[in-house]
Order: structure tokens, then sequence, then C-alpha cells
């Protein structure tokens, strides 16, 4: 019954992660899209291979998390943020971030401007769709730090659509900005029909980072330090030129349309823009986004502990990455 | 209806003590391969030292459920509600339709090719659907699994009442009864063991169904803690949620082939006990 179901999840992404004659395995976070493609790019123009590692990109879905892959040992490498990395470490895998791109949060929250919310404050007695299992803890932190009670607020476990919000199931709705929220746009709302939720500094959760584990950085420095350096690389050129980088990604998922990619892309663009990135220093990781990440995870009691956040990320390998690849175009 | 049969060795001590022994020689083998099961899962991750997120030792397992059995004891709560409403709403409809295809076989001919297709339809294909129609709360995932219940009664409740005796049936008629005593005292008491093997299938298909539908969506249940145990790595938990999940089927399964013993002592099926 339900150990057939979660044995044939295992095997399926066992199996997708057991067949690469590569070395290497870098698990995407979601399918192969624009969100990935700074990877993609690096892949298709052999940037991996220049860098001296041979690496094969492997898409996730629903049911495939990278920080449980990678810790199983069936990925070298995973996309994921400081939250699952601390999640990790606190249960016994010892997973390290060893680049950080994304330096804001990868999602905001929605609600036409006709529900008369206008910030968070105004929440109470209003609803809101959220993605459990994690993703929700975002929201939650903005509400507990606005001061207000989950209890006065409808909240709603959403799925991997908008079409619950089109149908005015909830009001407030939970977007990824490079995925639902275009979605939005071409639903025919403009920015001017909407109001954004944009969490805080203290309450965001950054996304879009990349990650191995203790024993790849100690017995494989030299790919970890080829998987960074390319995959920045990947990235400056991606942001530089937004449609020719979707030219590649379509390739490698037929599901997609070229359009809706460039917009991908653009967003992944914004998200990158900020924090250290503006400093020249895209790819780098900061404390002080795990020490956000941790307080959320123990107030919301997904950890029952502290870790040593120190260990948690490392900036050996970027610091040791070409500075041409650190600037990326911001506008 | 003929009675059952006591095999010879028993008669001896066809007493108060046979039920025991019964269920005693039923019970201790797999109790026996369960306790050396769990000792050699033990031993094994202990020898070779598998980290917890890998396969969790049932000791991990076990503190996973006892330190806070409470909240899971909650969600296990809520996939048995989703499961069982889903089981009794579907199977009812189910019967209530098969009935019909018996009674109509024009109404039967017509229907039954989609209701075939409708049937192999994969519940994690149909999860979705069904949640975006029925919205977010218990209603969408008792649709689901009332979903999965229906096609299977549906179908045994027809074959089952299609498959009655036609000598005993020529008697009836000779007897002058009438439709409703032709259909309970004939016809209904015929489909009954194929409505059980029906309804066996559909604990199965409810349980699973609840679980699917808690991976689509939801933020209670058994599926909704296995999800969110595999995002936080927190695997000692999500075997707990497994092991639970497992053991509400079971224990439904169990229940059904209880009332089936009850109701159908007739059935040679039900003849060969010790």
């Amino acid at each position: 019954m339900t150990k057939l179901l979660t044995s044939l999840i295992a095997g399926t992404a066992l199996a997708l992660s057991l067949t690469p004659a590569a070395a290497e395995t870098l698990r995407l976070e979601w399918v192969m899209q624009g969100q990935f493609a700074g990877p993609i790019l690096a892949l298709e123009k052999g940037y991996y291979k220049d860098a001296g590692v041979d690496v094969e990109l492997l898409p996730a879905g629903p049911d495939i998390k990278p920080s449980v892959t990678v810790a199983t040992g069936a990925d070298t490498f995973g996309i994921g943020h400081p939250n699952q990395v601390i999640s990790a470490r606190a249960n016994g895998a010892p997973l390290v971030m060893i680049s950080q791109y994304g330096q804001k949060s990868a999602t905001t929250y929605v609600a036409r401007k006709e529900t008369g919310i206008t910030s968070i404050k105004d929440m109470p007695g209003h609803s809101v769709g959220l993605w459990f299992g994690g993703d929700e803890q975002e929201f939650l932190a903005m509400l507990s730090r606005a001061g207000i009670d989950q209890s006065q607020v409808q909240i709603v476990s959403q799925g991997y659509d908008i079409i619950s919000w089109l149908n005015k199931d909830y009001e407030v709705m939970q977007v990824t900005l490079y995925n639902e929220l275009p979605q939005v746009y071409r639903q025919g709302f403009k920015k001017e029909d909407l109001v954004f939720l944009d969490p805080a500094e203290e309450e965001s959760i950054v996304s879009g980072g990349l990650f191995t584990t203790e024993d790849e950085i100690t017995n494989n420095p030299k790919a970890v330090q080829a998987v960074v350096d390319a995959t920045l690389r990947g990235w400056k050129e991606a942001i530089a030129d937004p449609k020719a980088a979707a030219e590649i990604v379509v390739k490698y998922n037929s599901e997609l349309k070229l359009d809706e990619q460039i917009d991908q892309i653009k967003a992944m663009g914004e998200l990158f823009c900020a924090g250290p990135t503006l400093k020249g220093e895209f790819g780098k990781s900061e404390l002080k986004n795990y020490e956000v990440a941790e307080k959320i995870l123990i107030d919301a009691k997904l950890i029952d502990k502290k870790i040593d956040l120190a260990k948690a990320f490392t900036n050996e390998f970027w610091d040791k990455a070409p500075a041409e690849y650190k600037t990326i175009d911001c506008k | 209806m003929p009675s059952p049969a006591a095999p010879p060795a028993a008669a001896a001590t066809a007493s108060r003590f046979s039920w025991s022994e019964g269920t005693l020689a039923r019970l201790w083998p797999p109790a026996v391969t369960f306790v050396v099961a769990v000792v050699a899962w033990q031993a094994m991750i202990t020898a070779f030292a598998i980290p917890v997120y890998v396969l969790p030792a049932p000791a991990d397992i076990w503190l996973a459920f006892a330190n806070n059995p409470v909240p899971l004891l909650g969600h296990a709560g809520i996939t048995l509600f989703e499961a069982i409403a889903g089981f009794l709403l579907g199977s009812l409809l189910g019967a209530v339709l098969g009935t019909v295809f018996a009674y109509f076989p024009v109404i039967a001919r017509g229907f039954l090719p989609y209701i075939i297709a409708a049937n192999t339809i994969p519940v994690v294909a149909v999860a979705p659907i069904i949640i975006i129609w029925f919205g977010h709360g218990l209603g969408s995932k008792v649709a689901v699994t009332t979903f999965l219940s229906f096609f299977p009664l549906a179908l045994n409740m027809m074959k089952g009442l299609q498959s009655y005796d036609r000598t005993i049936m020529d008697v009836f008629h000779v007897a002058a009864a009438n439709g409703p005593q032709r259909f309970f005292k004939m016809r209904l008491p015929s489909a009954l063991p194929y409505v059980f093997v029906g309804l066996k299938l559909n604990v199965t298909f409810s349980v699973i169904g609840a679980i699917v539908a808690e991976f689509v969506q939801a933020d209670k249940g058994l599926g909704f803690v296995i999800m969110t145990s595999y995002r936080t790595l927190a695997m000692p938990r999500l075997w707990a949620a497994m092991v639970m999940s497992a053991l509400i089927g079971i224990v439904f399964f169990a229940l059904i082939a209880a009332i089936e013993r009850l109701a159908l002592p007739w059935h040679s099926s039900h003849q060969d006990q010790a």
C-alpha cells in the first residue's frame, strides 16, 4: 500500500539518478526550466567540461527533493535553500551550501486590490493559500512578526497551480516570482490590479543555492570548485542574454514555451540582484541568511535545537572562482 | 445452505477452546516473524552504521512516535476518517449502481465500457483534478476515496447479482416468490461473496487514495506527515507515519474480513478453519 508507493517513489528517484554515465550529478529543484538556466547553459556550452568535471543535470518534481537525494548519496550536488541545509544538518545529514545565487526570497504573496488588503497587518479575517511542507514558514513568520495570531487568518494548503486563487477560493496566494507570478500576469492581471505582501529581510529565506555534502568537499575538492565556477559562468551569460538562454532551455524540456522561459529567466535575475550581488559578489553565501532561516525553523518547531551555522555553508570555493563570473547584469 | 464441515482433528476438542486455539495458531507465526525481522533490522543498522536518514532503525521509528504520539494519532485519525467515509459512500453508491446494472442489462451495456475505463485511471492523475473541483478540505480527500471505492463495488455487485444458482431460482418461482423476496432472500445473499471481494479491494483503495490525495495537497493526515517529514529529512517520523498507515489498512481489512466471516459462515471459503 503506502510502503509500495513510497518505495516506488524512492526507486524512481534512484533509477533517475543512477542512470548517468557522468561522474557527478546535479539535481535541480524542479523540472528543467528557466529557473535553472545557469546550469543548463553551462552544460550545453561545455563549461563544466572546460572546468574539468563531467556533470549530468537531473530534474526533480513534487516528490523528489534534492536535499534528500544528495544526503542519501544518490546525487552529488543539488539546488536548494538554507532552511533545507539547516534541517538536513539538524537531522544528521552533513549538507553544505557552496554557492548562493538567489539573494531574495523566491516567493511573494499576491491579492486582488478589491480584497481591501494593503499590508500584512490587514490579514486578520482574510484567507491565504500557502504551500505546506516547509514553504509556509515564511508567511507564518511574517504574521508572527506583525503580531497576528494564526487563528485569526484562514490558512489554506494550496496545490501547485493558481487555479484555486483564480476561482477566489482564497484571497492571498503564495507565488514564486519566476513561475506563478508570471502565470498570474498572463491571465490578464496587471501590477496595478494587485497587492503584494513582500517578506522583509528578517523574514525571507533566500532561495536557489548550490549544495553538496561534507564528504564530497573533502574527497573531491577539484570537482566542487569546477562545478561552482562553471555554474557561475552559466548564470552570468544567462542573465546577460535571457532570450538566447531561453532558446537553450526549451531544448531540454519540450513542454516549455519560449516567451514564458524568457520571463522566467528575467525573474531569476531579479532574485539574484540583491545583497552581495549588487557589490559584484554574485554567488556568495552570507551568515545572516542562515540566522534568519534557523530562527524561522526553531520558532516553527521544525528543528528542536540550533546547529553550528558556520558549518552549513562555505565560501572557500566561491572565493577562488574567477572574478569576472561574480558580476552580473542588474538593471 | 450446507453447514461447515468440522475438521476431524478439532472434533475431539470442539469445545470452548477451539476458537482460541484457532486464533492462536493463526497469530503466532506472523508475530514471531515480526519480532525476528525487527531484531534483525535493528542489528543490521548498528552493525553497518547506516545513517538514520537512509534507513532508520526500529528504535528510531518507535521513538519518533513515542516522543510525541498525540499529533501523529491526530493525523492518523484524519486519514482514517477520509478512508472510511469514502469507503462507505463509494461502496454504497457502487452497490446501488451495480444493482441497476444487474436488473437493466441494456443500461449496463451502455455504461460498462466507460466505467471500466474510468476504473483504470490512476489515482495520482485523478486526485489533483478532484481537489480542484472539491476544494482544499477533507471533502476533496473523501471525494477521491469515494471515487476509488465506487467502481469495484459497482462491478462486483452486478456480477454477484447475476451469479445466482438458476436451479434454486426456479424453486423460488415455483413457490411464487415476488420480486423483493427473490432479491433479498436469493440474489442478494448470492451476491454477498462478490460484494465482500469488492469491499476488501475498496479497503486498500480507500487507504491508498486518502494518502495519495494528501500527497497532492493537504495540511493534515498521514500523507501530509509523510511529505513534510520527507522534505525536512526527518526520516524516522516518515517511517512512523508509513507504519501507521499500513496498520490502518491492516486493521480495516481485518475488520471487513471478520464481518465477512460473520455474514457468510455458509460460504465454502470459510469452511477450512483449523
